[in-house]
């Protein structure tokens, strides 16, 4: 599996593009090579729950006030709609 | 430490050397180029010429002939909304080009490592002679031939954009892996920008050179040899190239946060009595040239690092102007700090606010690292400064000190579009001083916090990170 933290939603769906599809920009070592797998992000609900909830807070809790979760969501869950994990 | 005699910020200079030729010679285009070479018609195929990259927005911006935030107005992509009235000079600096840089690195070379064609060193010293910065003395040099002492075995050829060879760059000591040709061209490049951006300085600032007491370079470069590859103080090279003979100085390596680490510690130097005019200076990253070039030639977008941007900031007692160096509010991030962003940006900006009593919203301007975002967003590297400006915006949230629905608005409400080229220490928001002096002279700023970081764990010594920042404000 793989969570992704980036804070940018057209980042956050290139770097899932990247991991399920294989990379879209066709410039690093993934173009081409879809590795199907499942990817996350670290403030999804499937991810944070399973965290501690202190460590998250820690961790994570400023950057997530900075991010635009609801477009993070959107993009990375129309990624794994179009690949689906294999 | 009373108010006023806190130090001050009395001048910096931005320039820009557009070297479209040495772009090959930045490290993401030689390991590309070493897996293939048919990729250099590619890349040749996307430079600009010098009057692109003059026209081009965010350099306007980085010589201060426009404020960062008249690039919100410009219609995207930059590229291809050159700025009518552009000028090689602005209030803050000048953009040379490759033609008279190719003179700068024989005039940096004290060895003999560089060689450049009789007909190109006219040329440079022309343009040169017509910059007005360097004397008839100093362009003397450029009628000689070069001294060719040094090995010529692995020697790299210098081309121009157009792929014509104009001269070549010699080993240094022979066998010494830290003298090869291509890492003392990037030292050299790094001197030879360094040096210009401090002559600038002292013209703008109508300073005698021999009044500079210390210079801090503040460039990633690793200056040495064998035995102590980063040895340094490329700062007195540069000084004794801009002819600044009561000069010593040093380096302060610490990544990309090493600007602001090092106009601290000027700042320290002056209020300390030990020095009255110190000068923190940054070459040109020539490694760094062509970073980003995949993602910008799968866009069919001309090549943007393309060129080298140095700076050249002095430091020296309050001068009347009102504006303080905050030294009794520097934020720093210690080994202790932790390492998640939250943890970063509290101690760099809320802990620093604190002790001033002031709230982040307080604060007029911050300037983060000013990366140009239409370089780095190609290459899906995101928009540095935009992600900045929104973890400080959350921190003011989570402080109480801001409505969450305030959020979006804080880039623009405090903060300024990114329009330094990825230089690596160089967009470390020092370039904002030449926007930010003249307004809080005039009053039209009363705060402005610099904020760094380095990514010290790409050295491979520790997992941390790094950063500094300061404040500077202006006496009511």
């Amino acid at each position: 599996m793989v969570i992704l933290g980036a804070s940018e939603p057209a980042y956050v769906e290139m770097m899932a593009e990247t991991v399920t599809a294989g990379d879209p920009t066709y410039t690093g070592p993934l173009a081409g090579v879809s590795l199907g797998l499942p990817v996350y992000h670290v403030t999804e609900v499937e991810v944070r729950e399973r965290a501690d909830a202190s460590v998250y807070q820690d961790q994570i809790g400023l950057s997530e006030v900075a991010m635009e979760t609801d477009e993070i969501w959107k993009s990375i869950r129309a990624v794994r709609e179009r690949t689906p994990a294999e | 430490m009373t108010s006023t005699a806190m130090p001050t910020v009395r001048g910096i200079a931005c320039v820009l050397a557009h070297t479209p030729g040495l772009l090959q010679y930045g490290s993401k285009p030689t390991r590309e180029l070493a897996k293939d070479g048919a990729l250099i018609a590619n890349i040749r195929g996307r430079l600009r010429s010098f009057d692109d990259a003059v026209a081009y927005g965010p350099n306007q911006v980085f010589i201060g002939r426009h404020a960062p935030e008249w690039l919100w107005d410009v219609p995207e992509p930059w590229w291809r909304h050159g700025d009518e009235g552009a000028s090689e000079r602005g209030p803050a600096g000048r953009i040379v080009s490759e033609d008279a840089f190719w003179g700068l690195l024989r005039m940096a070379d004290e060895f003999g490592i560089v060689d450049v064609a009789a007909e190109r060193l006219a040329r440079s010293r022309e343009l040169l002679a017509a910059g007005g910065l360097f004397s008839d003395a100093e362009l003397a040099r450029l009628s000689a031939p070069a001294e060719k002492t040094s090995s010529a075995d692995g020697a790299l050829t210098l081309h121009a954009a157009d792929g014509t060879a104009v001269g070549r760059v010699a080993n240094g000591y022979a066998g010494d892996t830290s003298q090869t040709a291509d890492i003392l061209l990037e030292n050299l490049a790094c001197k030879a920008s360094g040096a210009l951006a401090l002559k600038e300085l002292l013209a703008q600032l109508r300073m005698d050179p021999a009044e500079v007491e210390y210079v801090l370079g503040c460039g990633e470069e690793a200056v040495g040899d064998r035995y102590q590859r980063g040895g340094g103080a490329i700062s007195k090279a540069m000084a004794e190239m801009a002819g600044c003979t009561e000069a010593t100085g040093s380096d302060v390596k610490a990544f990309c946060c090493a600007p602001v680490h090092a106009l601290v510690l000027a700042g320290a130097l002056v209020e300390s009595g030990i020095y009255r005019n110190v000068v923190v200076v940054g070459g040109g990253s020539l490694a760094k040239l062509g970073m980003k070039m995949l993602g910008h030639l799968s866009k069919d977008m001309p090549l943007l690092e393309d060129c080298l941007a140095a700076v050249a900031i002095l430091v020296g007692p309050a001068d009347g102007t009102g504006v303080r160096m905050r030294l009794d509010a520097v934020g720093k991030h210690t080994v202790g700090s932790g390492g998640s962003a939250g943890a970063i940006y509290e101690a760099l900006v809320a802990r620093p606010l604190d002790k001033l009593g002031l709230r982040i919203v307080d604060v007029d301007r911050y300037a983060v690292e000013l990366h140009n975002p239409e370089i780095t967003v190609p290459a899906g590297s995101g928009n540095v400064p935009r992600t900045n400006y929104r973890m400080i915006a959350a921190l003011a949230v989570s402080r109480g000190e801001m409505k969450r629905a305030d959020l979006d608005g804080f880039e623009r409400a405090h903060g300024m579009p990114g329009f330094v080229p990825t230089q690596g220490h160089i967009p470390a928001a020092l370039p904002y001083l030449a926007h930010a002096l003249p307004r809080l002279r005039d009053g039209s700023l009363r705060r402005a916090l610099f904020v760094a970081k380095g990514s010290l764990f790409l050295g491979k010594m520790t997992n941390m990170a790094d950063g500094m920042s300061v404040l500077l404000d202006r006496e009511d």
